[in-house]
């Protein structure tokens, strides 16, 4: 496809990266070159706009078609369907960031050059983790991935809450990395190996002697991937962070860390947990590990956020409750008997994702939009309908999506997620899961009801940011996307189920393009 | 303006009609089925985005135009299923909305819709009775700085009811279920300003989720043994079921389970015992609301739920009598209660609680058809009162000022017939409807539902029938009360709202009218076999329809004229007894203030000098009023406000919103902690994995 | 050389170092100390990628005939000393990150100490 680069690089299917990379760089040029900073806004913006649509091309190059999952970087990096459905829900996110930041970039006071440089970085280490295949892999771009977004979390130098929710996410951020990487350490030195599939089966084949080691290791790497996705005990950064950091921040580290950091956790609970671990089945403590952070993720969050008066705190509560639903995915991933059940399961993840996504991405769009000088939380939303009543519609689909409300894409994953769990046998989750999204409702629910039934406060600025087209247009499309994943969802479920069939179908050995050192065959 | 429209909207109807019988393609039927719930959207789309640019009547007439054309729609349909489908329901095209394994099985869910005899009925209503509460609604906010969000509302409503009486499947009638719920707790709450309203929307928020939670549990389980939500094919399943005696043996627990579920949903919609609470409260909302979706329509969706699903319904055990005491003590209890209510409106909220008894009455005693059809006649008369009652509280807000509960209550009113003289005899028509009173529509659905209380096999047969006459008595009584204080009398106000009362305006007396007509002849459509063999062209139509219960199915092949004639005489002599006294007692001068001050002196012999002249009415109010007017207040605190506002409503939320306020304080925003928690975790996480 | 560096004492050290790391992280106020901590956190980590890869190195590369099947071994065996490297390169990229944190917190607070940063809270 593309011949040039393709003998410069010699992998045409690591291009969305690249594309990502090279937009970074011109972004940061722009800014760096430009005379004023207003006018430079614009080109910035579309080589941003620019980037994140051409790796999106890029990815259905290789998306389509007659598609074998195979092995780059010497076996560093896994193409498949299941990390390309996940790169298009990051580049979405991505996206979502551009038009949102492009309004929202001068209460921050800070380049916008600067701004997507971060986070173009930012979402090519979450293509590559999503695409990651070993240990190393993971973690440089877990690191890669993070230090963008700690930066972007303090980004708005000028406020105090901005440095504290950086300062917040930094430190915990780099304790938890401290767990994963010391996991790492302990599953390479049981197995000898750092790719993921090979780990499985050296670690089904060990006997009881390194059992305690191999599940140190695991549990610490679970650990650090549940404080990424905010699991409960491991949640605590998450209200702070999202309200401290600048919304169209907190919008991308919702829609686009998320969808990095199920990926990536969802390749290693599929790759590396073992079948059997020193002679007893794995899976029930994998499966006991997940139900416990699930349960306590679905209850804590959607119960502290029930009496949350500040609109975006509210929503951080939310997401810990939405990553709840999600690990109960894993459980009944893990419960399946099956492959074919697990990859239902999987299916589901996938496709949750994609709603929440848009739910969310599309709440945190508008917060961006209603936010002013005084409120940056843009937690005003007293008598939105009053003021713009589109505005207060598109808000209302998403807090509808993501209560679960049918008709919306919020319903159709749930139930997708909830019936899998289901059929996998874990009712008692289940039922949790049914009962805390009981009380979720109550909360979206109480926002359109500020939206519509309230006035709204006086003094409130009319049309300060009635031409800010870009959020305009995040909102549009978000609002029509949700809607559509609730009215049609079979396309979407379709690519979800395509996508984690190749991933938790029996694996034959993937074969290894491009390898770096052409000596070297594949090791066994 | 009003009568154009209607005109307008009739011609309409006619040459639509015509080239749809013209057209005998199915095609146009299933275009006019589709369009039926999606030309209120279409309006509710317009006025939600561009009604603040339109002026209220503007706003009005698009709302109006658009339920009415739906309305034509729904005409068309019904022409083309009358007289040319013979039978065969049309459906509307179908789209695949997701599919997915469910309990093991593939599980295909559809938006489609489906048109047969019962919706005939319910479509007819939703857009016919809300088409004229629109109308009416033009002139009723044409003042009210939000019409375009209530226009919004207002079609919205419709859409959602009409997915919900015309959906295919359970799913589409359950997002109904959702969606009138959702607007009518954005319109309940209208008036936000009011601290007290919002409440009430609140109230009927957290209500209608309890019973949410039956009809999705009742919903689960029907899926779950079925494998299927459509009602056609659940019907045809159940159906099959019947006669498979051991299989429905085995699995009885799961139909009785599922029915009971289901009529939970049904109980906190239609609002029975004990899930009441909400629609009284639910009166702050602007009347017209009140009128279509409180009296005529939502309300109405719990009976309509159970009768779509009587071949399910017909495999439980206990069930059905369970249903039908529960409607009969709903119906004695709400009409006690609304005895002694001073707002117009809550008493005939009370009033639509009792006749909704009366509809599950029916259903409980296996009488769908005479449910469906009380359920239409109330449509038409309670309707009709409800707009009657706006009418009265828009001309009396003249004088008092927008929203002032005074303008609302019984005891400032009298003597407004000679204002308002077709508000006031529209009304009296609607009341004598409610009452029963023979001729109006009210007299033959209500005497074929106490008759089949009578003639049923079931052991509570006789005392819901009890129970049903107790609940007629006190309806002709609390209406002729509302009436005579209401119109009869003098006026009891202050002087000047006296004079700047009046009559209303033509797109809301146009609308009475029209409906009053309809509480006189709607009940003709069905007359009884002793009064005109072979006239209950209602029950003939929907005969086969239901499927009707093992201990109803011999109702009808006995000759039971004497009893229908009993029964008849009976209930028309309770009726018209009790109508003339209240009416004679309360349109006496004074008779409410004086009530009400013996009420609150208690014994204190205050009135001695009144007692010669008023020895019967004193008589009157020791024996009759005061016992179940003290009766019912104590069922009023203890049960009304006590148990179910303080320990279900209020008690879960406060325990909800304590507990996060408490479990909020671990957020302390000190990182140290937070690193403290996390580590905690993680060995606890470890030290499990380890030890398991 | 062996008998001085056998696994169980390198295994302690490492043991040691992430403790250290640890009760730093966790006691410390000061941010510039808790970034030392994180620090000695990785080089836990360092230590035991390196001792790991030195045991593979012995076990796996004994035995090996042919030239291919060796560099394959060695490749793999010494994948914790990679490993290694690349968590020391992210360390560097952490400490930048972490003082430029650190720079904007004292400018908004006149202060690293970070339990004093509490204002986003409940």
């Amino acid at each position: 496809m593309y011949p040039l680069l393709e003998t410069l690089f010699g992998f045409d299917v690591f291009m969305p990266v690249v594309w990502l990379f090279l937009a970074a760089v011109v972004c940061v040029s722009i800014e760096l070159g430009a005379k004023d900073r207003a006018g430079a806004k614009l080109p910035i913006f579309y080589a941003a706009l620019g980037g994140v649509l051409l790796a999106f091309v890029s990815l259905f190059n290789t998306w389509g078609g007659a598609f074998e999952p195979h092995l780059i970087l010497n076996g560093g990096v896994m193409i498949d369907r299941f990390g390309l459905f996940l790169c298009a829900g990051v580049l979405i996110g991505t996206a979502l960031c551009c038009f949102t930041s492009l309004g929202a970039i001068d209460r921050l006071r800070i380049g916008l050059g600067d701004f997507l440089g971060l986070v173009l970085v930012a979402a090519s280490g979450m293509l590559l983790l999503v695409t990651s295949y070993d240990l190393i892999m993971i973690f440089l771009s877990v690191e890669l991935m993070s230090l963008a977004i700690y930066v972007l979390a303090g980004i708005n130098r000028s406020s105090g809450r901005s440095a504290e929710a950086a300062m917040k996410y930094f430190v915990m951020g780099a304790f938890a990395s401290g767990f994963l990487v010391l996991g790492m350490a302990l599953i390479y030195g049981v197995t000898q190996t750092i790719s993921l599939a090979e780990i499985g089966d050296a670690l089904a084949a060990k006997d009881n002697a390194y059992r305690n080691v191999a599940m140190l290791g695991i549990g610490m790497v679970v650990i650090g991937f549940a404080f990424k996705v905010g699991a409960v005990p491991f949640h605590q950064w998450v209200p702070d962070v999202y309200t401290g950091a600048p919304t169209p921040v907190t919008g991308f580290m919702a829609v686009a860390v998320k969808f990095a950091a199920f990926g990536a956790l969802g390749r290693f609970v599929v790759e590396a947990f073992p079948d059997t671990l020193g002679g007893e089945k794995f899976s029930p403590f994998g499966m006991g590990m997940f139900w416990a952070i699930a349960a306590l993720s679905m209850v804590i969050g959607n119960w502290l956020a029930v009496t949350q008066e500040n609109v975006k705190r509210m929503l951080a509560y939310s997401s810990i409750a939405h990553s709840g639903y999600l690990l109960m995915g894993i459980v009944a991933m893990q419960a399946y008997p099956d492959s074919l059940g697990s990859s239902d399961a999987m299916s589901a993840i996938l496709f949750y994702l994609l709603v929440y996504a848009f739910g969310t991405g599309g709440a945190f769009a508008l917060l961006t939009w209603t936010a002013t000088d005084s409120n940056e939380d843009g937690g005003d939303l007293r008598g939105l309908a009053k003021r713009s009543p589109g505005m207060a519609l598109a808000m209302s689909i998403f807090m509808l999506s993501l209560a679960g409300i049918p008709l919306t894409g919020g319903f159709i994953g749930k139930y997708m997620l909830f019936s899998s769990a289901i059929e996998a046998g874990e009712i008692w989750l289940a039922v949790i899961g049914i009962l805390a999204s009981i009380v979720g409702a109550f909360y979206y629910l109480r926002v359109i009801v500020l939206m519509y039934m309230k006035d709204p406060t006086p003094g409130e600025a009319e049309a300060k940011n009635a031409d800010d087209w870009g959020v305009r247009f995040a909102l549009l499309t978000a609002s029509i996307a949700t809607v559509v994943l609730g009215l049609m969802p079979n396309p979407f479920v379709a690519r979800a189920e395509n996508a984690s069939v190749t991933i938790s179908a029996p694996q034959q050995p993937a074969p290894v393009l491009n390898a770096a050192i052409p000596a070297a065959p594949s090791r066994s | 303006m009003g009568e154009l429209l209607t005109s307008f909207l009739l011609s309409a109807a006619d040459t639509a009609e015509k080239s749809g019988n013209v057209c005998e393609c199915p095609h146009m039927a299933k275009l006019a089925l589709t369009l039926v719930p999606l030309l209120p959207l279409l309006g509710f789309v317009i006025n939600a985005f561009w009604g603040k640019k339109l002026t209220p009547k503007a706003s009005g007439t698009l709302a109006s135009l658009s339920i009415g054309a739906a309305f034509v729609c729904a005409l068309i349909v019904t022409g083309h299923y009358v007289w040319y489908a013979n039978g065969v329901a049309v459906e509307s095209y179908n789209v695949s909305w997701f599919t997915s394994q469910l309990f093991g099985k593939e599980f295909d869910v559809n938006l489609g819709l489906r048109f047969d005899h019962l919706s005939v009925v319910m479509a007819l209503v939703i857009t016919g009775v809300g088409t004229l509460i629109h109308i009416y609604s033009v002139g009723y906010m044409a003042h009210d700085k939000g019409y375009w969000r209530y226009f919004a509302y207002l079609n919205l409503f419709c859409f959602a009811m009409l997915c919900l009486a015309l959906g295919d499947n359970l799913v589409l009638l359950f997002l109904g279920w959702e969606g009138v719920g959702l607007c009518s707790y954005l319109l309940i709450g209208f008036w936000y300003e009011d601290e007290e309203k919002a409440k009430a929307g609140k109230k009927a928020f957290v209500v209608n989720r309890i019973g949410d939670l039956g009809f999705l549990v009742g919903m689960m389980l029907l899926a779950w043994h079925f494998g299927t939500l459509d009602t056609a094919e659940l019907t045809k399943s159940a159906g099959e079921l019947a006669k498979n005696t051991a299989e429905l043996t085995q699995n009885q627990w799961v139909f009785n389970a599922a029915c009971i579920s289901l009529f939970v949903g049904a109980v906190g919609k239609s609002a029975q015992i004990p899930l009441y609470v909400w629609l009284p409260d639910a009166m702050a909302g602007p009347t017209p609301v009140s009128a279509l979706i409180h009296a005529a329509t939502m309300v109405t969706a719990g009976v309509y739920m159970v009768c779509r699903l009587s071949a399910v319904y017909a495999l439980s055990t206990w069930v059905l009598p369970a249903i039908a005491v529960v409607g009969a003590a709903t119906a004695i209890f709400a009409a006690s209660i609304g005895l002694v209510q001073r707002d117009i409106k809550k008493v005939l909220a009370y009033s639509t609680v009792s006749q909704l008894g009366y509809m599950f009455m029916a259903v409980g005693l296996g009488a769908y058809t005479f449910a469906v059809f009380h359920l239409m006649t109330h449509a038409f008369f309670k309707a009709l009162l409800f707009l009657g009652s706006g009418s009265v509280i828009h001309s009396l807000e003249h004088g008092y000022g927008h929203g002032n509960p005074d303008s609302q209550d019984l005891r400032l009113m009298g003597g407004l017939k000679e204002k308002m003289p077709v508000t006031c005899w529209t009304m009296v028509i609607g009341g004598l409807a409610l009452s029963g009173v023979p001729i109006f529509a009210g007299f033959f659905s209500k005497d074929e539902i106490i008759l089949s209380a009578w003639l049923s096999e079931l052991g509570v047969g006789k005392p819901v029938w009890i129970l049903g006459i107790g609940a007629a008595a006190m309806t002709a009584f609390y209406t002729a009360r509302l009436i005579a204080l209401t119109f009869f009398g003098k006026f009891r106000g202050p002087h000047h709202v006296w004079e700047h009362a009046h009559e209303s305006p033509r797109t809301m007396t146009v609308p009475l009218v029209i409906l009053a007509i309809m509480s006189v002849v709607g009940g003709l459509v069905n007359i009884p076999h002793n009064l005109a063999h072979g006239a209950d062209n209602f029950a003939q139509f929907l005969s086969g329809t239901f499927t009707t219960p093992s201990f109803a199915q011999s109702h009808g092949e006995h000759d039971h004229t004497s009893a229908e004639w009993g029964n008849m005489l009976f209930s028309v002599v309770i009726a018209i007894g009790m109508f003339y006294a209240g009416f004679k007692y309360y349109s006496r001068d004074g008779a409410l203030s004086r009530a009400d001050a013996k009420a609150s002196a208690g014994l204190k012999p205050v009135f001695t000098t009144l007692l010669n002249k008023y020895y019967v009415d004193e008589l009157y109010e020791k024996v009759i009023v005061r016992p179940i007017r003290i009766g019912a207040q104590l069922f009023f605190v203890f049960i009304d406000m006590l148990l179910i506002d303080l320990v279900f409503v209020n008690g879960s939320a406060f325990v909800m919103g304590a507990l996060s306020h408490l479990m909020r304080r671990v957020q302390t925003g000190v990182v140290s902690f937070y690193l403290y928690t996390f580590s905690i975790g993680a060995v606890i996480l470890l030290l499990v994995l380890l030890l398991w | 050389m062996e008998e001085l560096f056998t696994p169980t004492k390198v295994l302690i050290l490492s043991g040691a170092l992430m403790s250290i790391g640890v009760y730093g992280v966790l006691a410390r106020r000061n941010l510039i100390v808790m970034l030392m901590s994180l620090e000695m956190m990785l080089v836990a980590v360092n230590v035991v990628l390196v001792l790991f890869s030195r045991m593979h190195a012995s076990e796996g590369m004994a035995g090996h005939v042919s030239q291919h099947t060796y560099e394959a071994a060695f490749l793999g065996a010494h994948t914790g000393q990679i490993f290694t490297l690349m968590i020391m390169t992210v360390a560097a990229g952490e400490v930048g990150v972490g003082l430029a944190i650190l720079v904007a917190l004292y400018r908004s607070r006149n202060s690293i100490d970070v339990d004093q940063a509490r204002e986003l809270r409940l």
